[in-house]
This record gives C-alpha cells, sequence and structure tokens, in this order.
C-alpha cells in the first residue's frame, strides 16, 4: 500500500533483506554446523547453494556494485603474488604426502571443523565471501 | 622441512593478504582490495563462473566432504 512517503518502501525493503540475510546466516551457523560430512543432506545443500550462486552471479539484470575499469599497479600484483604463493606452497605440502612435516590447509583444517561451532562459522564465513562475489 | 615451517608459510601468506587489504581501505590509497581484484576478474563472463565455481569448491571440500 502506497503510503506517500518516497523511501519508506526502500528503507523496508533494506531491512527486510538485512533482516533476511542475518536470520540464513544464523540458520547456516546452527543449523550447517551440525551437518554431516559424506552425507546426502550435506552434498545437497552446498550443491544447490552453488548452483543458485552461480545463476544469481549470471543473471542479467541483477543490481551489481561497479566494477573498476582498471587496477593500479603494483598493487594487483601484489595480490596475484600472495595467491600464487599460497597456492604454490599448499600444492608443495600436497606433493609431499602423508608426510606430517608438511600438512595441507585441509590437513590443519579439518580437525577444527569437527567441532559443530566451528564448522558453522566456516559455513558463515563461506556464505558471507559467496554474497559479496555474487554482488559483483 | 618442519610442521612449524609449513604452518609459517601458511599465517605469512594469509597475514600479508590481511595488510595488504588495511592497506588498500586506508583514504586516499591506490591499491586495489581483494573485492576490487575479483571484480576485475569478474567483468568477463568466464572470469564470473571461474570465481564463483572456485569459491563453490572451497565449500564442498570444506564442507561436504
Amino acid at each position: 500500500m502506497e503510503t506517500g512517503e518516497p523511501g519508506l518502501r526502500p528503507h523496508r525493503r533494506r531491512a527486510l533483506g538485512w533482516g533476511l540475510g542475518a536470520a540464513v546466516l544464523v540458520a547456516a551457523w546452527a543449523g550447517g554446523g551440525r551437518l554431516p560430512s559424506f552425507a546426502g543432506l550435506t552434498y545437497a545443500v552446498v550443491g544447490v547453494v552453488g548452483v543458485l550462486a552461480l545463476v544469481a552471479a549470471l543473471w542479467p539484470g541483477l543490481p551489481r556494485l561497479e566494477a573498476p575499469r582498471r587496477l593500479s599497479a603494483p598493487g594487483w600484483q601484489v595480490w596475484v603474488a600472495l595467491f600464487t604463493a599460497f597456492g604454490v606452497w599448499e600444492v608443495w605440502a600436497l606433493l609431499a604426502g602423508d608426510d606430517p612435516a608438511q600438512p595441507t590447509v585441509s590437513d590443519l583444517l579439518d580437525p577444527v571443523l569437527l567441532s559443530p561451532d566451528w564448522r558453522g562459522l566456516f559455513w558463515v564465513a563461506w556464505l558471507v565471501v559467496g554474497w559479496g562475489l555474487v554482488r559483483r | 622441512m618442519t610442521w612449524e615451517i609449513t604452518v609459517f608459510g601458511y599465517v605469512a601468506a594469509v597475514a600479508a593478504m590481511l595488510v595488504l587489504e588495511v592497506v588498500a581501505r586506508l583514504p586516499g590509497s591506490t591499491t586495489p582490495t581483494a573485492g576490487d581484484c575479483f571484480a576485475w576478474v569478474m567483468r568477463h563472463p568466464a572470469g564470473r563462473v571461474l570465481v564463483i565455481l572456485s569459491w563453490w569448491w572451497v565449500g564442498w571440500h570444506f564442507l561436504a566432504r
């Protein structure tokens, strides 16, 4: 119903969006943290989230944050160097096989993610990052 | 190679990324944020799919398996 106050509807829509987002994150922390590994339900949930994110990322007409026309040097090269260094370090550990002196990120995180609380936080972080990417 | 050195490598890389992100967000900084870099890659549809699939794989790897 129109109230005659311009700006009220976007304000309410924004509040609804924040409320919905908060509800999803609370559900992700509480529920996602308790989803077991290697289970059909977990595969389905992660798969559906991925499909939704991919569709939202490619859907034409959705509002996006403005992308920079060009990236200033040497800033982006430093980002590339850091991601590459992390990746090389990980692959090196992976190639070492089961050597306990060279753990992969998975070796380090898997015991942590056995805890439902930490697993729930990882769910929240994953969804927040995904939302940030989809909006780009 | 020891466990400590390997873990230090991961921590150092992540810490450097955090520092770079903070530097990028300082007023007047010309350094792009990580989000700017991803947004730049995502200007192309192929980059868009690649970034989203990479993000999704992290969730699959750590949460589903």
